[in-house]
């Protein structure tokens, strides 16, 4: 590759040195991926094969028998898991809109040349770095139903809020607007990015010929923001697809089985009822449908491969 | 009309202000009230109208600590995090510079790869992973967190690292070649100290995900080894949540992240997208 054959050392035989470079890759290379494959394909192997037996963790008496793909076709016949799938698509869905838009406008204001503006743009990325689990809880400190302090102000402005967490119509919600308030910022910082990298030219250009700054935004800024809007989005899919800590902590997947997205519903097939084959059977489900759409996505990207 | 034009201009300045206030005001609120709410006493915290002044107190933090046991759950949490990322470190300097470098027959496949073992939904890894380590005795193990976070950081951390070693001119270890060093000697002595910046953020990304992590915590350990953030699900009882406390062990498990926030902010970008987009 980027080697030459240069060798003016003395010590070493040239071919001796030749073989060191051809194989110093695969030493390097090595521990790192011999760890990946015992702790991925190992346990991936294991899991297809428990997904085609029956495994309850209480029964163990019951054995493992083979079943072939009963436990998939018992997850797809579902209707709990239909509702979760609708469920999940609903939270996804509506969070990712709203944090695309909300992202967009607070790039685009975040992208000018004021005072302090860099602690700004710092200060805005915090919540995406803090543990769900902790956004979960704080949210969920805010949003309850009599002393919360959110459905205090609504009070104060005169309207009966919602019973955020306790009722079935307002709980998507309420968690959307968590998900919405930890990584919007996330949209923030990569469009901000996409932003600062544009160049200037085209804008000129534009202007020169009279384009309006409504047309210059839907043309150039948006054109150039594509690849930076798609990862954004593709990180988002793939991460609200499989939310878990944050509903988990807010709502366990209550009231009743409101929000039992599909993370939650692999998690309680397996450790809540033990159906542990069912849950594995689940999380490939969960797996595939991810894949399929990250796929999909990854397709739309116009990143150069060459890179590698 | 001539008055107009900076009237207007003041009048837009006025406007973007106004904006940013509201954004930040938006994000800092939630951290603002659970920090001081950590430091109101039980029925301060939870009561309506509510208290904006109050005589502050830390008994939510000695009983988060003394009754339960949170000096403990942090002691987990720092091993498991501190363990983990070291290793990740070692592992996914070596293998990144692999990819940078040398010729690999299939990297572009092995690559590939990587990243996909890092888009498994955690729950998919998890439950084999539950049955292997019962089988193995390193369920509610130090050990056994430890294996899975090294495990969950590695593809992440050898990409980043494979773009931060990619970043320095490859002449480098032509030259330390070409003087006498094996490639080894040639990474180890050239180009990681070159790398150091890259290694330092991936530590602080290593250290955050394994501290901030939840799900693969909760289903491994047991009251021995568990974490904070599996902890601070104590403090939702069956009469109701203890709001205080859990507000303070929030403001615990947060503060070192805030902080983390302004080291890496740099190379946030490129941690998120795998160093594929650089900011």
């Amino acid at each position: 590759m980027r080697y030459r054959l240069v060798s003016t050392n003395k010590k070493l035989p040239l071919l001796s040195k030749l073989s060191q470079r051809r194989y110093a890759g695969y030493f390097f290379l090595a521990p790192a991926f011999i760890y990946l494959i015992l702790f991925s394909i190992y346990p991936t192997i294991y899991a297809l094969s428990v997904s085609l037996r029956q495994y309850i963790l209480s029964k163990p008496y019951l054995g493992k028998e083979w079943v072939g793909f009963q436990n998939f076709w018992r997850v797809l016949t579902d209707s709990h898991f239909h509702y979760s799938l609708k469920a999940t698509f609903y939270f996804a869905s509506a969070s990712i809109v709203v944090e695309f838009m909300l992202g967009l406008g607070i790039a685009l204001l975040l992208h000018q040349k004021i005072k302090g503006i860099g602690i700004i743009r710092t200060l805005v990325v915090i919540p995406m770095m803090i543990a769900p689990v902790v956004v979960g809880l704080s949210w969920k400190y805010m949003l309850s139903f009599d002393t919360g302090i959110i459905n205090y102000f609504i009070r104060q402005l005169g309207v009966q809020p919602p019973n955020w967490l306790g009722r079935v119509s307002a709980v998507i919600p309420a968690l959307i607007i968590t998900d919405i308030w930890q990584w919007t910022p996330l949209f923030v910082l990569l469009l901000l990015a996409g932003l600062q990298s544009m160049p200037e030219e085209p804008f000129e250009a534009a202007c020169v010929d009279g384009a309006s700054r409504w047309q210059s935004f839907i043309h150039l800024t948006l054109h150039f923001l594509k690849p930076f809007i798609l990862i954004s989005v593709l990180l988002r899919v793939m991460d609200t697809l499989r939310t878990f800590d944050m509903p988990f902590v807010m709502t366990s997947g209550g009231p009743g089985r409101a929000t039992e997205f599909m993370s939650l519903y692999a998690y309680r097939q397996a450790f809540s009822y033990y159906y542990v084959s069912i849950g594995i059977a689940a999380a490939f489900i969960i797996l595939i449908i991810i894949v399929l759409l990250a796929n999909v996505l990854v397709r739309a990207l116009p990143v150069a491969e060459g890179e590698m | 009309m001539q008055q107009m034009i900076p009237l207007r201009r003041r009048f837009t300045k006025f406007l973007t202000y106004f904006a940013i206030a509201v954004v930040l005001i938006w994000v800092l609120f939630p951290i603002f009230w659970v920090i001081m709410g950590s430091f109101k006493s039980k029925e301060q915290a939870s009561a309506i109208p509510p208290v904006w002044i109050f005589n502050p107190s830390i008994e939510n933090y000695i009983s988060a600590f003394i009754r339960r046991n949170f000096g403990n759950l942090f002691v987990n949490s720092l091993i498991a995090t501190l363990t983990s990322t070291a290793v990740v470190l070692l592992l996914s300097s070596l293998a990144g510079y692999a990819l940078a470098r040398f010729k690999v027959v299939g990297k572009k496949n092995i690559m590939f790869w990587i990243l996909s073992v890092r888009m498994f939904p955690p729950i998919a890894t998890i439950i084999p992973i539950f049955l292997l380590f019962n089988k193995l005795g390193l369920i509610d193990t130090r050990l056994g967190l430890m294996l899975l976070y090294i495990a969950f950081n590695l593809p992440f951390a050898i990409w980043i690292m494979r773009s931060f070693f990619a970043e320095i001119p490859s002449e480098l270890d032509d030259a330390a070649m070409v003087d006498g060093c094996s490639p080894w000697q040639a990474f180890a002595r050239i180009i990681l100290p070159l790398a150091a910046p890259g290694l330092s953020a991936t530590a602080i990304f290593c250290m955050m995900f394994s501290w901030n992590e939840f799900l693969f915590a909760m289903i491994i350990s047991r009251a021995q080894t568990q974490t904070l953030p599996v902890g601070v699900m104590g403090f939702i009882t069956q009469r109701g949540v203890l709001w205080g406390e859990m507000s303070a062990a929030a403001t615990i498990i947060m503060t070192p992240m805030i902080i983390f926030t302004f080291l890496v902010q740099r190379y946030l970008i490129r941690g998120l997208t795998f160093g594929a987009v650089k900011g």
